[in-house]
């Protein structure tokens, strides 16, 4: 019988993947993008407009403060909207570009960037970093080691209490954080968040983006021919091998590729991108930088490893323009479009009419029949509003409100009772007629909404 | 991923057998991610004080805790629902 292979022979067990640091263009893009969206998060809690908040995604009394706007829960659908426009615009960008999203603004990898320099700091470059985690546990190693997790810790706790920044007013939330008031559920949000970005950015990393993210998988159905990706010319590089400066290679039969790894070395997946695209590359351009370093020393021109597209690295012109971009610039523009003007056509001021449900309607001594209802006002102007109420519907249909009217603050809301009257004499439809009630601010006319309800009358008139 | 360029196939990284920590990772984070989804959607809807009231008036719990504690419930809900998955998508053990 021949030996079976061993079953596990095709998995590559998890080996620890130590990305040697390098300098580049794209390491210069990166490390900005980092200091851009790191600096958006951790600062833009603290701002301030007007004393409040500037963004405050305010859940405890359901509403989301995004600069001048606020947002409700009958706002879903602008939420909606941002999530799909936000999708597109990925499949957009991964059809264009490839994955510049895992590469520079995926929060997995500017956080992992950010431990892996405190890494650096405290356990030193590549090399250094392997010998002490195959050395003995010695003064040193402890040192550098409780160092880092310091570091990290601390980071990471910063982190997670800016994260429940954005749902808490962070400057009250700090005076309670310093004071050990926070409430349990504050506590456990700053823990969670802390803790998430330490596991992911500290000890997982690249292994997020293998085995964890949705993205990763399914990216590879937005390429084409056209996409831009990172790639090794392999008809320039090929046959790789080692050989002294100044010396032509075509005299040897080599290509342009010295086989000297440094690819390989700063790939923070730990992949050769030698051996084509893979589902693991974050396209991030260390290999490209180191790429470059060494065709700069050799005195070779740079771009041995590049950002390419297909067609281009076999001769033929890419285009830019083509059915997939062509769709989603539509698709885009429609959805972006439609949002803008949502939001520009919004009532700052709603209004719900509730019918009672007890009695259907009853007959005043005046003959009268009368309806009553519960109406609900939100204003949610930024200033404070004086509402009155009309209705119209039947002829003479007649609305009382109590009281009369209601003064509203930014945001408030109130409950009021309200009861329509209408002579019976009046009334059109079989049991029930349409009556649009409306609210109008006694201030600012343009403030106004109407809602329709039914009023009840008896049958059989 | 067929339409990649000159891709060769990489190495199998899932693990076989799969660990215990891997199939408790691929239970809780799909999960996580839709309990996040369902979270976003149920509350834009419902008010967890509303919830509170025609429930457990005599309750004394917060928004935020209501949130919290509704999305911890679809946490375990969907993770009960991967585990499933998971369980079925394996031989049977005899």
């Amino acid at each position: 019988m021949s030996a079976q292979p061993p079953i596990d022979s095709m998995y590559a067990a998890h080996e620890k993947v130590y990305p040697r640091e390098i300098k580049g263009r794209y390491q210069n893009i990166r490390k900005l993008k980092v200091f851009l969206l790191l600096g958006l998060f951790y600062i833009v809690p603290w701002l301030r407009i007007d004393g409040n908040p500037a963004v405050l995604f305010d859940l405890p009394a359901r509403q989301f403060h995004i600069l001048w706007l606020t947002f409700w829960p009958q706002d879903f659908v602008y939420l909606t909207l941002l999530l799909i426009v936000s999708a597109v615009a990925l499949f957009y960008v991964t059809a264009l570009a490839g994955r510049v999203w895992c590469g520079y603004a995926c929060p997995q990898t500017v956080w992992t960037e950010v431990f892996l320099w405190m890494e650096q700091w405290t356990e030193g470059k590549r090399a250094k970093r392997m010998k002490l985690d195959k050395g003995p546990w010695n003064a040193e190693k402890i040192l550098r080691k409780s160092a880092k997790q310091v570091l990290w810790l601390s980071f990471a706790l910063w982190t997670g209490f800016t994260f429940v920044g954005f749902f808490v007013p962070i400057d009250d939330l700090l005076t309670r954080a310093v004071a050990f008031e926070l409430g349990p559920w504050e506590t456990f949000w700053s823990l969670f968040y802390g803790f998430a970005t330490y596991g992911n950015a500290g000890f997982l990393r690249e292994q997020v983006c293998l085995y964890m993210c949705p993205y990763a998988r399914f990216q590879g159905a937005m390429f084409d021919r056209e996409t831009l990706v990172i790639s090794y010319d392999e008809a320039r590089g090929e046959p790789r091998g080692g050989r002294k400066r100044g010396i032509d290679p075509k005299t040897r039969g080599l290509g342009d590729c010295i086989d000297c790894n440094l690819c390989v070395q700063v790939c923070p997946t730990g992949i050769d991108i030698r051996k084509g695209l893979q589902y693991e590359c974050i396209a991030c351009g260390a290999c490209i930088d180191a790429c470059d370093q060494v065709m700069d020393k050799m005195e070779y021109p740079r771009g041995l490893v590049r950002y390419t597209t297909e067609n281009a690295l076999e001769g033929k012109p890419s285009r830019v323009i083509r059915p997939r971009t062509i769709l989603y610039t539509v698709l885009l523009l429609a959805l972006l479009a439609a949002g803008t003007t949502g939001l520009v056509l919004r009532e700052p001021v709603r209004l719900d009419i509730l019918t009672d449900r007890n009695t259907l309607y009853r007959e005043t001594v005046e003959g009268l029949i009368e309806n009553s209802y519960t109406i609900k006002l939100t204003n949610m102007s930024r200033d404070a509003q004086t509402f009155v109420f009309s209705a119209s519907g039947p002829e003479n249909v007649m609305l009382e409100t109590e009281p009369t009217e209601v003064t509203l603050g930014a945001g408030e809301t109130r409950t009021l009772a309200a009861r329509i009257q209408l002579d019976p004499i009046y009334a059109q439809g079989v049991g029930g007629d349409d009556v649009t009630v409306t609210a109008q601010s006694v201030g600012e006319k343009t403030i106004t909404t109407s809602e329709t309800t039914r009023f009840r009358t008896p049958l059989g008139r | 991923m067929t339409s990649l360029p000159h891709a060769e196939t990489s190495v199998d990284r899932t693990p076989y057998p799969p660990s215990r920590a891997w199939l408790v990772g691929i239970c809780l984070w799909p999960a996580f991610l839709a309990a996040g989804i369902a979270t976003l959607l149920f509350f834009s809807g419902i008010d967890p004080e509303t919830l509170r009231l025609q429930t457990v008036p005599n309750w004394e719990i917060s928004r935020t805790a209501g949130y919290s504690i509704g999305f911890l419930m679809f946490w375990a809900v969907a993770a009960l629902s991967s585990a499933v998955s998971v369980l079925l998508a394996r031989p049977p053990r005899a």
